[in-house]
């Protein structure tokens, strides 16, 4: 008798269930006669003790008066809750960092209302002025999501990208203060999901490339109804959908046009609810990686094989699942040094009741840490999408940043009117990767929102690094520091021999004594683009005896000293080369 | 006949005194007891019971109505809490728990499922301190161990969760979270040839615990052992982690009620070859949601399992005609069309879920189903390598490719291909490891065959698939 498989498939079909689980800086120094050039002295602030609180909200009186927002609501569709990016770029190199501010708009079929980015001009001062409209930068349809930024076609201008559910947009920069959408012309509209993005170099060629994460395959037609405790309508998991939608890796052409390698690369071979991205050379082999943080599913870490192929090695470089392989709601990712030796270290924000998740780099191999006061502590009660670690006392050590808010319905409401709504967290860095917590984040009080994307950057440029989030269905927070305070610092701006961008560079820094690590790149977090330059705080050291850099192209240069408490253009070749500075 | 107090030595007063004794101990014994009853405290009811799901409103009113009968009830009020925990109300399974405490503070399990309430609210300190002092109240309580370690398993304090786990496995021999939760230690304090050991002794209580292999693979990376560690790390990972069951956290599982719940529930029982019991849950939850298309759906896939699939077919109906851009309906109805004999139907179902998801691996299967059930074997691989290029990484399609490729084509290398591309994606799958043996015994690889059932015996000993594979091997 014939033997009929059909049964078994059957046993897969059962499978399929329709219901619910549930910036350039100024360039006033020249660069050609010096290794590195101060670009603009900035005296510290003569505070005897720095005061508390950290932050100062700055309200939307210094024309900052952005706010996010969804649609009307109530529907439940899966954008709404991932929606709202920042970014810092200095688009028109005035020297200040100006902010970029991407919007929802409205998903719901019935209730089209296109996406309000904003561009904000810094004025200086704390002022800023709404430049949308003169810029051009313009999308009338889609759903925003985030941002990155990057200058792709290397004329030294910062470029923008936007991703979107129903199509990501790239915005060239023209140099005159206005924007022209080339999405089409370089071939990076991505129609699906999107969520965060960065631009890296990983062929080394010197041109930009692309990396897109997207969330879920979604439309509205494919919406459910999902439920949070007891069975109170809410937003669904991702899983619900069955859908992953696989990552985008586009190649830079140098012609101003990018071309779709991923299947070639590899990246199809694995993926998962894409939220998060970072980048860097996670096994110091000398090639930029990729790490992508998924919702509820593995995450995958793609390292880089040369010739334009990458592996995941995530599973067995033990930073898929955490500790007991069980997979976590993976949101914003950042790539750090925490413990200041070099390894590129991956911390990850997640759900509530799961915790924020650190895997620390042992020399190529990670480890789900956790420490009683590690950056990961206290953090099961909340759900952390924009994260990163800045020096904002400048003690020399990293703080900790992280925007909450939440995607389900809680079973504790912090604000019963705002039910998704949750307080930020903020921890003081006590260095070998201790942490203390900050009261309300650094405010007089506690703040409530639901926190979505987040950029921190010095946009006075006074040494002090502030912060932005962007909330969903809410007012962006804008939180200048205080608490920088009489402690020394240094920011760098990175460039290629020829003056353009670079990224994925390590930074180490010797001053009196204290050897201190960063990697430049500001795409990371959560949807958003960080401060472009590369900020120390230094403590009481007030000089930097020496600073070296690994260019992305494997080259190592000794800078020498450099004066503190200003920003620093650094430019490739113009240092000693150290070829053994680095050991990799 | 001598009356009582004729009798030599009763003396009257004394008896009375006797009497009274009695009778007032008896009445201070009522007083003590009347006030050391158990209090009556207020019922902790759902905070907001309108939002909640109608079914689930509906049982916890029951349960409710439960404890009013019997408010002094600790048994009740723990089936209160039960019932709240079970429906992911922990504020007032919280309560429930406290209460129950309250009336029976003997009861270690009331006090422990309050300390797991506040856990589940993300109050992890609190919670930690609760299971501590629970531990040291009740030290010989072994389910308060398994929660205090890993609480503090979870909060890095690697000394608290090594008492803890020390303990447990000397209160509970058998359980394989003491050992597991040992090696989880000895990997964090960077003592990974320390863990094996302890980690392999878990997995030899229970081989299916797939954390305790998770966390192996890692302390086989870590010395080294790296194929080792590739395939512990496969077969463990995507776990999830039940805690140590107890006598109350069996009878959860009678009080979930939301919508995804029973769907969860009624995919197990279908799983478990029960699909007749699905159905009665399934009808049960569509009384409460009678237009609930998941719910509708699961149950007329339930409905093909048990063999109806005439009335699989007419709740199929119902649906595609309310929604006919709606895919799994079409899908699960060309399965049923199959089933009752018309494989045409059955294939212009599969087609119609084409038409609407190109994409849809389960519909590329599903024509896969109706072309074999027509005995077109060519037309249904070319449809199970389309569901493959759609879904690349499940292990499923090849192995059902390739039991296709064995069984009805005799391509036993083209099966050999798909079966070990389904190892690729997951090393740890019982069923392709069976056929992989299967089939090189059938291609003359004996040495292949005995691999394959060794990895088989270390991952499932107790399986079907191990015990037929090492019968179909010759004796050495």
């Amino acid at each position: 008798m014939r033997p009929t498989p059909a049964p078994a498939l059957l046993a897969i079909a059962i499978a399929i269930t329709q219901g619910c689980s549930p910036n350039p800086v100024p360039s006033t120094g020249s660069a050609t006669n010096a290794a590195a050039s101060p670009s603009a002295p900035h005296p510290p602030v003569a505070t005897p003790t720095a005061p508390r609180p950290w932050f100062e909200p700055v309200g939307p009186g210094s024309g900052l008066d952005f706010r996010h927002h969804i649609g009307t609501g109530g529907r439940f569709y899966l954008p709404e809750m991932e929606s709202g990016g920042v970014g810092l770029v200095d688009f028109n190199r005035d020297g200040r960092l100006d902010v970029l501010c991407i919007d929802g708009g409205s998903v719901d079929p019935s209730q089209v209302r296109q996406p309000n980015h904003r561009l904000y001009r810094n004025d200086s001062a704390w002022r800023f002025t709404d430049v949308t409209a003169a810029s051009g930068l313009r999308v009338h349809s889609g759903f925003g999501m985030g941002c990155t930024i990057g200058d792709y076609d290397r004329d030294g201008w910062p470029d923008l990208y936007i991703t979107q559910y129903g199509g990501n947009h790239l915005f060239r920069n023209r140099g005159d203060g206005t924007f022209e959408d080339v999405t089409r012309h370089a071939g990076v509209g991505v129609d699906s999901l999107s969520t965060s993005a960065a631009f890296l170099d990983y062929d080394t060629d010197e041109h930009l490339d692309l990396i897109v994460v997207n969330y879920v395959r979604w439309t509205p037609e494919v919406e459910r109804e999902c439920f949070s405790s007891g069975g109170r309508r809410d937003y669904c998991s991702p899983l619900n959908y069955q859908a992953p939608a696989p990552p985008v890796l586009f190649h830079n052409r140098g012609d101003g046009t990018f071309e779709d390698v991923t299947r070639e690369a590899g990246l199809l071979s694995a993926f998962g609810n894409g939220l998060g991205v970072a980048t860097g050379d996670f096994d110091r082999d000398g090639r930029v990686d990729l790490f992508i943080a998924n919702d509820a599913m593995a995450n995958q870490l793609w390292l880089n094989q040369g010739q334009g192929r990458f592996r995941d090695d995530a599973p067995l470089r033990g930073c898929a699942l955490n500790a007991v392989g069980i997979p976590r709601a993976g949101m914003g990712v950042v790539a750090v040094d925490l413990l200041q030796r070099g390894w590129l270290d991956l911390f990850v924000t997640h759900l509530v009741g799961e915790g924020n998740g650190l895997f620390l780099n042992e020399r190529g191999i990670f480890t789900d840490w956790l420490v009683p006061d590690g950056p990961m502590a206290g953090s099961q009660p909340y759900t952390g999408f924009g994260v990163e670690f800045a020096d904002f006392d400048n003690d020399g050590r990293l703080d900790l940043y992280v925007a909450n808010g939440r995607v389900k319905l809680g079973l504790r409401e912090s604000d019963p009117r705002h039910p998704y709504a949750e307080p930020d967290t903020l921890k003081r860095g006590l260095g070998d990767g201790r942490f203390l917590d900050v009261p309300f984040a650094g405010l007089s009080r506690e703040d409530l929102g639901v926190g979505r994307g987040l950029a921190i950057g010095d946009l006075d440029n006074d040494g002090g690094l502030d912060v932005l989030v962007v909330r969903r269905d809410a007012p962006i927070l804008i939180l200048r520091n205080r608490v920088a305070g009489t402690h020394h610092w240094i920011a760098l701006q990175l460039e290629d021999v020829r003056g353009n961008e670079v990224r994925n560079a390590m930074v180490r820094i010797e001053a009196e004594g204290r050897v201190l690590w960063r990697q430049h790149q500001p795409n990371q977090g959560y949807a958003s683009s960080q401060d472009p330059r590369v900020h120390f705080g230094l403590g009481s050291a007030s000089r930097v005896g020496h600073v070296w850099i690994r260019w992305p192209d494997g080259q190592a240069e000794d800078f020498g000293s450099l004066p503190t408490d200003q920003i620093h253009t650094i430019r490739q070749g113009r240092g000693t080369a150290a070829p053994g500075a680095f050991g990799w | 006949m001598a009356s009582p107090e004729s009798l030599p030595g009763y003396d009257v007063p004394r008896r009375l005194r006797i009497l009274s004794a009695v009778f007032l101990l008896l009445v201070a014994a009522a007083v003590v007891q009347w006030i050391r009853r158990p209090p009556l405290l207020p019922i902790p009811t759902p905070r907001d019971a309108a939002a909640l799901d109608p079914q689930v409103r509906a049982h916890l009113e029951a349960v409710i109505d439960g404890v009013r009968q019997a408010p002094r009830s600790a048994m009740r009020r723990a089936t209160l809490g039960i019932a709240y925990a079970a429906n992911g109300l922990w504020n007032e399974a919280r309560q429930a728990f406290l209460d129950t405490a309250r009336i029976d503070p003997d009861e270690p399990l009331a006090r422990m499922y309050a300390a797991v309430a506040l856990e589940e609210l993300a109050e992890l300190p609190g919670a930690f301190r609760e299971f501590q002092a629970l531990t040291a109240q009740e030290p010989g309580f072994a389910p308060g161990w398994y929660r205090v370690g890993e609480c503090a398993l979870r909060t890095g304090d690697l000394g608290a969760a090594e008492s803890a786990f020390t303990r447990l496995s000397t209160l509970a021999p058998d359980e394989w979270r003491g050992p597991a939760g040992l090696g989880e230690v000895r990997l964090r304090q960077g003592r990974a040839a320390d863990a094996i050991p302890l980690l392999e002794k878990s997995l030899d209580l229970e081989t299916t615990a797939r954390p305790a292999r998770f966390l192996l693979g890692q302390a086989y990376r870590s010395v080294g052992r790296t194929n080792e560690a590739r395939i512990a790390l496969a077969v463990g990972a995507a776990s999830v982690r039940h805690p140590m069951s107890d006598d109350w956290s069996e009878l959860a599982h009678h009080h979930m009620k939301s919508i995804p719940d029973q769907l969860v529930k009624a995919e197990e029982l279908c799983g478990a070859g029960r699909p007749d019991l699905a159905v009665d849950l399934l009808g049960e939850a569509l009384k409460f949601h009678p237009d609930h298309p998941g719910l509708s759906h699961q149950q007329a896939m339930a409905l093909n399992q048990t063999g109806q699939a005439d009335k699989a077919l007419a709740v199929l109906d119902r649906l595609i005609t309310k929604d006919p851009k709606a895919i799994a309906p079409w899908i699960t109805r060309s399965y049923s069309q199959v089933l009752l004999g018309r494989n045409e139907q059955g294939l212009a179902d599969a087609r119609a879920a084409l038409s609407l998801a190109t994409n849809s691996s389960h519909a590329h299967i599903a024509a896969a189903n109706a072309w074999l059930a027509m005995e077109r074997d060519i037309e249904a691989v070319a449809a199970v390598r389309e569901a493959i290029r759609c879904d690349p990484r499940n292990p499923e399609i090849p192995l059902e490719l390739g039991n296709i490729l064995w069984r009805n084509l005799n391509d036993t290398n083209g099966a050999l291909a798909q079966v070990e591309r389904a190892i690729e994606i997951d090393p740890g799958q019982p069923r392709a490891l069976a056929m992989l043996g299967f089939l090189s015994l059938e291609s003359g690889n004996t040495n292949r065959a005995r691999a394959a059932a060794e990895q088989l015996g270390r991952l499932a000993p107790q399986s079907a698939e191990y015990r037929e594979l090492r019968a179909a091997l010759p004796q050495r």
